[in-house]
């Protein structure tokens, strides 16, 4: 199995006079499900979108030994996926034909007999077997978001992106999406996720980083640096966190500090 | 297996070419000089035979050949055409309004054409005129990509600039015949351009269209296999591996030459690429491969059957293709606005 590492040399990231990432540096560990957490507008989806490849950026990522720019879009395609927030769609595609997009770079259009048992497997995983010839029009917001987490997941990737993918879903599908997101790590690709609950963050994650303003606060194992110290410094608020009668950490309670 | 139709699509195709046969046939028997199935095949036998022909055979046989399938295979391949043309522009810019016509494409190719016909550069060699009018889509195409990026891929937005750029260049095009009304040589024939027209066509005028309209085909499948990736925004189809980029480029080109040949043979005929990947979608689902194949086909029927009632309407004197498909254009287009607007409002 060839697993991809990622790293983050110097990135900067303006759009106009504005900076948006100031000289991100990171080493992303393999096979691991990694949270990005920070208040709104600290540049977390636009960080997403530099190691998808997505943006021109100053600064390197390279991904396993290449430089990712210097990568042609499908060999990209082949080696991370990406899904951003509030993904668009524009006519009436079937479900399925959606799920089958995720496939685009191993087919180019005409999927096969695999690309089409890929795309069948997941939305049996996503419950969305049986919607799968109607429209993504007549999906509710959730059912859509399920095919664009099976489209995702279908590219076979060994680097997954996933800026709020949570969005819309109900509890069922959430823990489907941690499920997928373990298992997959199990067999060594990485996640990488932006996470608004950070319940979900502290319960599921192996590694976050914080980021703040554009910049990288503090990276690292998830349990060393999800503290209350951390946290409270991050979102402005002041965090308690309370733990079980395991001593594991359980419930969160904020505080406006003023 | 790879499966480029479903069996769902492989029979509205089957509809659609069964379609066009019989619009072939009606357009071929139709109009002021009548004569029968059973004399135009005897007339044809004898040809093939290689046998004489009497007078009125001969007027039968002209009447067959250098009218009606001159005009036959003018609307078709324009049809053909502008569809495909529609079904690129509609993928490429996201937007089922955004049909060639409706963005000023249409009027663009019609300005330079035009221009270089009031100029005497074009005149007898419909070459340079297709050069023309490729050159005037490209012109608005150009200015619509370059907004639309300004505009950082707004879906809703390049029908405004559309709706613009149509105006403008409709106000030029008027602006060069106002020169040429007086000149009763020349008036006629540039009215065909902004109206719309097949008289006066030869159809050996319109081969040069037809490997045109095979390797915009050829290419734009290849085309609409990412346009559908790209219907997922930018960025998404970016992340699949589509290089949106290069994309963009050639659908561009191809749409530019699509229109301009098609505005080189039949002028300014427009909403055939509005109304007909439309309908299209409607029957056969969104996905552009099919839909640009039943597309080409279904245009090339809509024009020719258009032809047939602009000739036969009022026989006395013909009415321009172009002013009947935007009679039947502009309401469609007013009723796909409507309920564009009415699906936004209630979102």
């Amino acid at each position: 199995m060839n697993l991809i590492s990622l790293k983050l040399k110097e990135v900067h990231f303006h759009i106009g006079q504005a900076t948006i990432l100031k000289s991100v540096n990171l080493e992303v560990p393999i096979g691991k499900f990694i949270t990005i957490i920070g208040p709104n507008g600290s540049g977390k989806s636009h960080l997403m979108k530099c190691m998808a490849g997505l943006i021109h950026f100053a600064g390197t990522v390279e991904l396993g030994e290449e430089n990712l720019m210097y990568l042609s879009h499908a060999e990209r395609a082949r080696r991370r996926s990406w899904l951003g927030q509030n993904p668009e769609y524009e006519f009436n595609y079937s479900l399925r034909d959606c799920v089958l997009m995720g496939r685009f770079s191993h087919h180019n259009g005409l999927p096969g007999k695999e690309d089409r048992s890929r795309a069948e497997q997941e939305l049996v995983y996503w419950g969305i077997a049986h919607l799968a010839d109607r429209g993504m029009n007549q999906l509710s917001q959730g059912e859509r978001q399920r095919a664009f987490l099976a489209r995702t997941f279908a590219a076979d990737t060994k680097l997954i992106l996933l800026d709020e993918p949570d969005h819309n879903l109900d509890v069922k599908a959430k823990l489907l999406l941690f499920k997928k997101i373990k298992s997959i790590c199990l067999e060594g690709a990485t996640v990488i996720a932006v996470l608004h609950s950070l319940y979900d963050v502290m319960e599921h994650s192996d590694w976050a980083v914080l980021l703040k303003n554009g910049e990288v606060m503090d990276a690292g194992e998830a349990q060393l640096v999800l503290n209350e110290r951390n946290l409270s410094k991050l979102l402005d608020v002041s965090v308690s966190i309370g733990p079980d009668h395991q001593g594991q950490p359980s419930w969160l309670r904020f505080s406006d500090p003023f | 297996m790879l499966k480029v139709m479903t069996s769902k699509e492989k029979k509205f195709m089957a509809g659609a070419m069964l379609i066009f046969i019989l619009s072939c046939i009606v357009s071929l028997f139709s109009g002021h000089y009548g004569f029968s199935v059973n004399d135009a095949l005897d007339v044809f036998w004898k040809v093939v035979r290689k046998q004489e022909l009497n007078a009125s055979e001969l007027t039968l046989w002209r009447v067959l050949i250098d009218l009606r399938f001159s005009r036959l295979l003018a609307t078709c391949l324009a049809g053909a055409m502008l569809a495909a043309a529609g079904v690129l522009s509609q993928g490429l810019f996201r937007n089922a309004l955004a049909a060639p016509s409706v963005l000023g494409v249409t009027s663009g190719a019609s300005f330079f054409a035009a221009m270089f016909f009031y100029l005497g550069w074009g005149e007898g060699m419909p070459a340079q005129l297709a050069i023309a009018s490729v050159f005037g889509s490209l012109v608005v195409l150009g200015m619509l990509h370059a907004f639309f990026k300004y505009f950082q891929g707004s879906v809703e937005i390049i029908i405004f600039l559309g709706i613009a750029l149509n105006t403008i260049f409709g106000a030029l095009t008027s602006f060069v015949v106002m020169f040429l009304v007086e000149d009763y040589q020349r008036a006629p024939q540039i009215m065909q351009w902004i109206f719309g027209g097949v008289a006066n066509r030869h159809w050996t005028d319109c081969l040069w269209t037809m490997p045109i309209l095979f390797f915009a085909l050829i290419a734009g499948s290849r085309i609409a296999l990412q346009l559908d990736v790209l219907s997922f925004g930018q960025l998404a189809a970016q992340s699949m591996g589509v290089a949106v980029k290069r994309l963009h480029f050639w659908t561009i080109t191809w749409i530019a030459v699509l229109v301009g040949a098609a505005v080189a043979i039949v002028g300014g005929v427009s909403f055939v690429g509005l109304i007909v990947p439309h309908v299209g979608r409607m029957m056969i689902g969104a996905r552009n491969l099919p839909l640009l194949l039943f597309s080409a086909v279904n245009g090339a029927s809509l024009l020719i059957l258009s032809d047939v009632i602009a000739r036969t309407l009022r026989p006395s004197a013909e009415i321009p293709l172009g002013v009947l498909t935007a009679l039947l254009g502009g309401p469609f287009f007013l009723t796909l606005i409507v309920s564009r607007m009415r699906g936004k409002l209630s979102q």
